[in-house]
């Protein structure tokens, strides 16, 4: 069926409409999801968050060719606020696998570019990783994280610059 | 700068490979049984989400107005001298309270053959700023709001708007900015009356079609038009592409393939603000939203930097001999380094340039169809070899062993490059 009509019957309330869109680009969203957070089981989570406040709300959404941006805003929002609750969850546990972390850095002469983007601002992060993981452009950036496209550019430049600078004399 | 592009890079091509849980479906569903189907309101509704939602791609044009336009500076980023010089744009300054308080105020608007940018102010005490909807602007024809940015004061009673409607057609004179709240049940239509000045529109826009062709493989490449006006350049056009479109489009699948192309105006890169493709059964449309051009142009020329496409190759290779082996697909060489099996699984380490991803990708074991665990980035990950060609490496990881082994590709995705200059006449 075609998108439109998709949108359209999950307006009228069907259930299946919704789940169809969704699984019709499943690989975005999981791929959405799990750059976020960065396990399978808070991606799926994630997910089921969204599906829930997408079906209470789409029938406020006017332009049905919006649909994937506004849902792609819900879904990153719902992965935030499940990795504030897991913040609190993991502090301890964090916490012990420090000493771990630290050694294995120090053995590993390869660069992990996780450590890197993590010591990054939340807001730069989240640009690099949408434009280089995702390959979203500035505009679908500014639209799914609300935010101007100014700022969307001075963030992925000055998270560049930082992870260079990161990377010191190696790269 | 480059090598952390790579590194990014690296991180990507890992993610492309991640596997999709099989449950995700059962688990959209079961979140969704116990839901009870959503209140639904009459009449206009849910236009003021949306306009949060969809961005221009103008912010960076307008930033000026967001000067003169008093307090709208936040909303819109960056800066056009040209544009500031000009100092175009129309003061309208016009208010409508609701009876509940609400006001909408219409500061001022810019006009331009792409669009109409409209600032306006929506003020309530006690904060619902949000309540105000189904904005438009009428005149002989309706304009709608196509997108729109807002920032919200501190003590959240204002929020300042910065609009795009439709640009008004050239008999339109008296227009009226529209718009309704919903109180208590009933709607309430409000509108601002405002008269177009042409003479305060910005500046000119240059319309021309450029009519040139680009073979790229099995695909045609038309560029179609570029229209630039001072506050965005829109470059349109269409792709022929002998792919399986009928396919595509029953599976409403999205495009699998990319177009890239860069803008040079006197030599230099035009930034780049956004690019999308759409298909339909007639083939593909494609649009490049580009900054302003600046005033004194020498030369305009669109640089094709290529195509990223899958294509179907469905290809079985066998393994047998477990040594090492090299294969091409559609000119593409793949080179599977090493096989071996650990723990009652399979892994193929594969080596190839560096654009280049296979898909519907699986083992066949001893017969039976074993689909791709995960990728695993090996520790070299993107090599650069002397030639200045950069070659990727990593391992496919199957969830079984055998001795009977036969690699199953059904589509190979790599990037075409074009690297081709379409010049565009100026006059």
């Amino acid at each position: 069926m075609d998108k439109i009509q998709l949108v359209k019957g999950a307006k009228a309330g069907s259930k299946e409409a919704l789940v169809q869109l969704i699984m019709d680009n499943k690989k975005e969203y999981y791929k959405l999801a799990y750059v976020y957070t960065g396990r399978q089981e808070d991606a799926l989570d994630a997910m089921a968050d969204m599906i829930v406040i997408l079906y209470e709300n789409i029938y406020k959404l006017k332009d049905e060719q919006a649909f994937d941006s506004w849902s792609k805003t819900i879904l990153v929002n719902c992965c935030k606020s499940l990795l504030r609750k897991r913040k609190k969850l993991i502090f301890l546990e964090k916490l012990e696998e420090k000493g771990y972390q630290e050694n294995l850095a120090s053995k590993e002469s390869k660069i992990d570019l996780d450590n890197y983007l993590q010591k990054l601002n939340p807001g730069q992060q989240e640009a690099i990783k949408l434009k280089y993981f995702l390959d979203m452009d500035n505009a679908t950036i500014s639209q799914v994280l609300k935010v101007p496209i100014g700022t969307v550019k001075s963030r992925i430049s000055l998270g560049l610059k930082k992870l260079k600078e990161y990377m010191g004399g190696e790269y | 700068m480059k090598d952390i592009e790579l590194l990014l890079k690296e991180k990507k091509e890992e993610l492309e490979k991640l596997e999709i849980p099989i449950e995700l479906e059962t688990r959209l569903n079961k979140a969704l049984n116990s839901q009870k189907p959503p209140r639904k309101k009459q009449g206009l509704i849910g236009v003021a989400l949306i306009m949060l939602l969809l961005f221009s791609y103008n912010f960076d044009a307008i930033a000026y107005y967001g000067k003169q336009f008093m307090g709208y500076d936040e909303v819109i980023h960056g800066a056009l001298k040209n544009l500031n010089e000009m100092g175009q744009g129309q003061v309208i300054n016009k208010s409508h309270i609701f009876s509940n308080g609400i006001e909408v105020t219409l500061e001022g608007i810019m006009v331009d053959d792409n669009q109409l940018i409209a600032f306006y102010s929506i003020k309530d005490e006690r904060g619902n700023i949000d309540d105000v909807r189904s904005l438009n602007i009428k005149g002989i024809f309706n304009y709608h709001m196509s997108s729109g940015s807002g920032i919200i004061n501190e003590s959240e009673t204002e929020i300042k708007w910065v609009g795009t409607f439709e640009p008004p057609k050239f008999f339109e004179r008296n227009l009226k900015f529209q718009f309704a709240i919903n109180n208590n049940n009933t709607w309430e239509q409000g509108e601002i009356e405002f008269k177009l000045d042409r003479s305060k529109a910005m500046g000119t826009t240059i319309k021309q079609s450029i009519k040139e062709k680009l073979e790229l493989g099995d695909n045609t490449i038309n560029f179609a038009t570029i229209t630039a006006s001072p506050t965005v350049t829109v470059i349109e056009g269409s792709i022929d592409t002998k792919l399986d479109l009928y396919r595509n489009s029953l599976k409403n699948t999205h495009p699998d393939f990319k177009i890239d192309f860069d803008l040079y105006a006197n030599n230099e890169q035009i930034e780049k603000e956004g690019m999308g493709l759409s298909s339909s059964l007639r083939g593909y449309t494609f649009e490049g939203r580009f900054e302003a051009l600046p005033q004194e142009i020498d030369s305009l020329a669109i640089k094709v930097v290529g195509i990223t496409s899958s294509k179907p190759v469905d290809k079985v290779i066998n393994l047998d001999n477990q040594a090492s082996l090299k294969f091409s697909l559609l000119d593409r060489e793949v080179l599977i380094k090493k096989i071996y099996s650990e723990n009652d699984a399979t892994y193929l380490t594969i080596v190839t340039e560096d654009d280049v991803l296979l898909e519907q990708v699986s083992l066949i074991i001893d017969e039976k169809e074993v689909p791709l665990e995960r990728t695993i980035s090996s520790p070299e990950g993107l090599i650069k070899n002397t030639d200045g060609s950069i070659t990727f490496e990593r391992t496919l990881m199957f969830m079984d062993k055998g001795d009977n082994l036969k690699l199953k590709i059904g589509k190979i995705r790599s990037f075409e490059e074009a690297n081709k200059t379409i010049e565009i006449p100026l006059d």
